[in-house]
């Protein structure tokens, strides 16, 4: 006898719920994603960054790259929000809103560099290291 | 999948209707309680989204009382929750992903009807078993519980600290809570051995419970060290809603309906915890 449809659902539910976390371990290791969100329960497995930060480097057609430290409370508000995805979803979070906010904030940019640091401890020494990643727009 | 689920045992047909009665009615008390403590200190500022949430949240969660108009509720409450985790990505904690999965499972099955309720059941067991094995996993492989790193990350905060002090010097404590987590600080490590030994604990117990939960002659006492093990957690982290919710699906594996004598109790917590965050009751940290 055939299962009912609802039932089958909840079973490949099921099977998938069992299956995420394994491939959410993966992209911890592979793409910088937290342990701490996202259904993989990895809550208190890894220690979490204690801050956060950034530089943006913005090439306004000269063909060079120079630091923005005064950004449009639109680009802060953009950035805001960029780093607090960056922090759960690691190499995952798109740059695309913060570049486009960027831009609107002065037309003549062109490419776009950020460079992400976050502080992770170490296992193996105990200590804690500054982790760099970075982003270009376009990649 | 369904012979990995039958591995869980089965409860006889007349104790599984009040078993899973029981189980919803203290699943909508926490939920109801975690929205309102959640919105009590926000009061004055919550947004829109938030107050739609509240709104039709405590409405799904009342429906969720009666009996007839259940599954509508449930249905309710996973959309509730998808927006919530929509609005929230990616900040949402995992205990709002597990509400949706058991929103998700009793509004998808017909719970008057045999069959689905033992699914229903099964469902939320197997999710409990899940959570555990995960949780000790990936413990395990990111390597900060070998030196039990994690706790002397944790001791710049004042619960975690206060939970510790009688297992760790404090002279080292307090070299800990100076720690900022700026590069080249450190070296994060406790030389306790009684905490470095709870380090490892707390992975093996996870890892543990999930097979014992599966063996019907160690399921009783599965459920003790979990509960136990939940309980060491909410002294020491505060995560309370994840506990209350992974005790009552612990619930589900008592036999019977042991888990109807815990719905006065739950009630009288939830209570308690939203008499708390208006200030009637002292104030207590918890998440």
């Amino acid at each position: 006898m055939q299962r009912p449809i609802n039932q089958r659902i909840v079973l490949i539910a099921l099977m998938l719920l069992t299956l995420w976390p394994a491939l959410h371990i993966g992209l911890v290791h592979a793409r910088g994603l937290s342990p701490w969100k996202l259904s993989g329960w990895g809550m208190y497995a890894l220690p979490r960054p204690k801050f956060f930060g950034m530089e943006v480097y913005v090439d306004r057609g000269t063909g060079s790259f120079e630091q923005m430290f005064a950004p449009t409370p639109d680009v802060r508000d953009a950035a805001t929000t960029f780093l607090e995805r960056q922090k759960w979803l690691g190499e995952l979070a798109s740059i695309a809103p913060l570049a486009r906010a960027l831009r609107a904030s002065d037309p003549s940019i062109g490419a776009i560099r950020l460079e992400v640091f976050r502080p992770e401890l170490d296992n193996e020494t105990a200590m804690v290291t500054m982790r760099t990643v970075r982003y270009s727009d376009p990649p | 999948m369904q012979r990995i689920l039958d591995r869980l045992g089965a409860d006889p047909e007349q104790e599984t209707a009040a078993k899973l009665d029981a189980f919803a009615k203290i699943l909508a008390l926490i939920v109801g309680t975690e929205l309102w403590t959640r919105a009590i200190p926000r009061w004055d500022t919550l947004d829109t989204q938030l107050i739609v949430t509240l709104a039709l949240g405590s409405i799904f969660v009342l429906l969720a009382w009666t009996s007839r108009l259940r599954r509508l509720a449930w249905a309710g409450l996973a959309v509730v929750y998808v927006s919530l985790l929509w609005y929230e990505f990616p900040n949402s904690g995992n205990h709002a992903y597990l509400q949706f999965y058991l929103f998700a499972f009793l509004a998808l099955l017909f719970t008057d009807e045999p069959d689905d309720r033992r699914l229903a059941i099964r469902a939320v067991q197997w999710m409990v078993c899940v959570v555990f094995a995960y949780s000790g996993i990936q413990k395990l492989v990111y390597g900060y519980y070998a030196d039990a790193q994690f706790f002397a990350w944790q001791m710049d905060r004042e619960h975690w600290r206060a939970a510790f002090a009688p297992f760790v010097g404090a002279d080292e404590l307090a070299r800990l809570a100076a720690l900022g987590g700026r590069p080249g600080d450190g070296p994060y490590t406790i030389s306790s051995p009684i905490v470095v030994a709870a380090s490892h604990v707390s992975y093996v117990v996870e890892f543990a419970v999930a097979p014992l939960l599966f063996a019907a002659r160690t399921r009783t006492i599965a459920v003790a060290i979990a509960i136990g093990f939940i309980a060491t957690v909410e002294v020491v982290a505060r995560e309370l809603f994840f506990g209350l919710l992974i005790v009552n699906c612990l619930l589900l594996f008592l036999p019977g309906a042991a888990n109807r004598r815990a719905v006065v109790p739950a009630a009288v917590v939830m209570v308690a915890l939203i008499l708390s965050r208006l200030g009637v009751l002292p104030e207590a940290l918890f998440h």
